[in-house]
């Protein structure tokens, strides 16, 4: 489970990115958080991956309060969340095979292979005949179901997406709904920040918006 | 075995920042080892100079030099004893005035024992020496070596405090080199992260292509500085006793301070670049 307690974070001085907010999400949700540019959607996501700190409040993920984690703690929390970013986040200088191996190649697990791991996912996500290529010689869609599969590859129990069909057209954008929606009915909790209206009214899922910080249901 | 095959993978990927690293570490160690070996013959320019030290024996005119002389070969550290007769001491006179055509009766003239010895003994060997009841007068003039030895040492401390500021320069050199790669690579170190890499494993292999780029650098560092030792050993060899360029045990130290200078430098750049994060 993840839980905000009155979380605010300040920019600055005097910007509020987040005001008091709280929030819970259960295992297998499927949470869509909308609000406008700058509403605080992307903030709210880095503060449970632990990419920033609460000004105020507390976030608990799986119990653990992520402002309190090490870094040592929190690389390992990470292992259990799966990200996905707007701009996908991709090595350029590695082929889609190494790219969703990575995280397992980093994780340093000794009874995991990292390439037939790699090699299962990508299969399910017809993505195999892609392996040797690099990422920029793929599509924008197809280069997001890369980095999908590189945060599901770990079997994490929560999927955390900012932003992930920003860049995409809507064909690709509905595909990629689709896959996360697949990942919240064999049981992860999904988080999908998006201002996509189309994509929200298209997909089941309960909703939460932000306006200026603050949350609306 | 892995981890090194990354960070040379590492190293030929970031080939340029690694050329300059490599570069600054080899300079470095290069002007590190002439320091240190100028501190290091310092001893030698002593030691080759204390033994133009010379005491002048003055004896009396009733005793024979040659058996003062034989006693004073006895007294420990003396290296060397020449009796001068009267006859040579005459010589000399001429020889250093030709034109004064000065006639100098040899049995007015004394006889003059020089004894060489090395600059440290001199106040003991002096005492010794004085205790033969034939000899009249001592003379020694050190005070050109006073001034050379108080040169030594000034240029020891001087050459110290230089290798010193040196080695941290280079180490704050390398750190912004590094500093560089690391900004240049923070988005694949960030994706690392969000992966789930922990703090070691992304610094890991900038730690090990330190070392290893250090020891490359190191290696080229002492190339030159052995080139340069055969030049200088020609250049200079008239003022020392002998040019030492290093023992092989001081040549692994400086390795090992490459490797050293290498790997700190680059978890260095690794705390200050996440500093500036």
């Amino acid at each position: 489970m993840i839980q905000f307690d009155s979380v605010s974070k300040v920019y600055g001085t005097r910007l509020f990115a987040l005001n008091s907010v709280n929030l819970k999400v259960s295992r297998s949700d499927f949470l869509l958080v909308t609000g406008g540019s700058g509403a605080g959607k992307s903030t709210l996501l880095r503060l449970i991956y632990g990419d920033i700190k609460p000004t105020h409040g507390s976030i608990l993920v799986s119990g653990q309060a992520v402002e309190e984690l090490s870094a040592r703690k929190l690389a390992y929390l990470r292992r259990q969340l799966g990200i996905v970013f707007q701009d996908f986040k991709l090595l350029w200088n590695r082929t889609v095979l190494d790219n969703v191996a990575l995280p397992i190649v980093i994780w340093d697990n000794k009874e995991a292979d990292p390439n037939y791991m790699a090699e299962k996912i990508m299969k399910e996500f017809d993505l195999w005949k892609y392996k040797d290529l690099y990422p920029y010689q793929l599509s924008g869609g197809e280069q997001q179901k890369v980095s999908i599969c590189r945060a599901l590859i770990g079997d994490p129990w929560v999927l955390i997406a900012d932003e992930p069909t920003g860049n995409l057209d809507p064909l690709a954008s509905t595909e990629i709904f689709d896959i996360f929606k697949n990942a919240s009915k064999r049981g992860r909790t999904v988080i999908v920040a998006t201002h996509n209206e189309r994509s929200i009214s298209m997909h089941s899922g309960r909703v939460v918006r932000l306006e200026k910080g603050k949350l609306i249901d | 075995m892995k981890n090194f095959r990354e960070s040379l993978a590492d190293i030929f990927r970031h080939h340029l920042t690694s050329l300059l690293f490599c570069g600054v570490i080899a300079v470095t160690i290069l002007i590190l080892c002439i320091f240190g070996s100028v501190i290091y013959n310092l001893d030698s320019i002593e030691k080759k100079w204390s033994y133009e030290v010379r005491i002048m024996v003055f004896t009396s005119d009733t005793s024979d030099p040659k058996i003062i002389a034989e006693q004073i070969k006895k007294i420990k550290n003396v290296i060397n004893v020449t009796n001068i007769e009267p006859i040579a001491v005459a010589e000399l006179i001429k020889k250093r005035f030709p034109d004064q055509n000065i006639t100098i009766s040899e049995t007015v003239l004394p006889s003059i024992i020089e004894v060489r010895v090395g600059i440290k003994d001199i106040d003991g060997i002096k005492k010794e020496i004085s205790k033969i009841p034939e000899v009249e007068e001592i003379t020694v003039n050190t005070s050109w070596f006073d001034s050379l030895k108080k040169l030594t040492s000034s240029i020891e401390y001087v050459a110290l405090i230089v290798s010193g500021l040196i080695f941290f320069m280079s180490m704050l050199l390398i750190s912004y080199v590094t500093k560089l790669g690391v900004v240049l690579r923070k988005p694949e170190i960030s994706i690392m992260r969000f992966c789930g890499a922990t703090e070691w494993y992304i610094r890991k292999p900038y730690v090990l292509s330190g070392i290893v780029l250090g020891f490359i650098g190191g290696g080229i560092g002492i190339l030159f500085y052995f080139g340069l030792s055969y030049f200088m050993r020609n250049m200079i060899g008239n003022f020392v006793d002998t040019w030492k360029t290093g023992t092989p045990i001081q040549i692994l130290i400086i390795y090992g301070l490459a490797m050293f200078l290498g790997a700190s430098g680059n978890f260095m750049a690794f705390s200050r670049g996440e500093e500036d994060e």
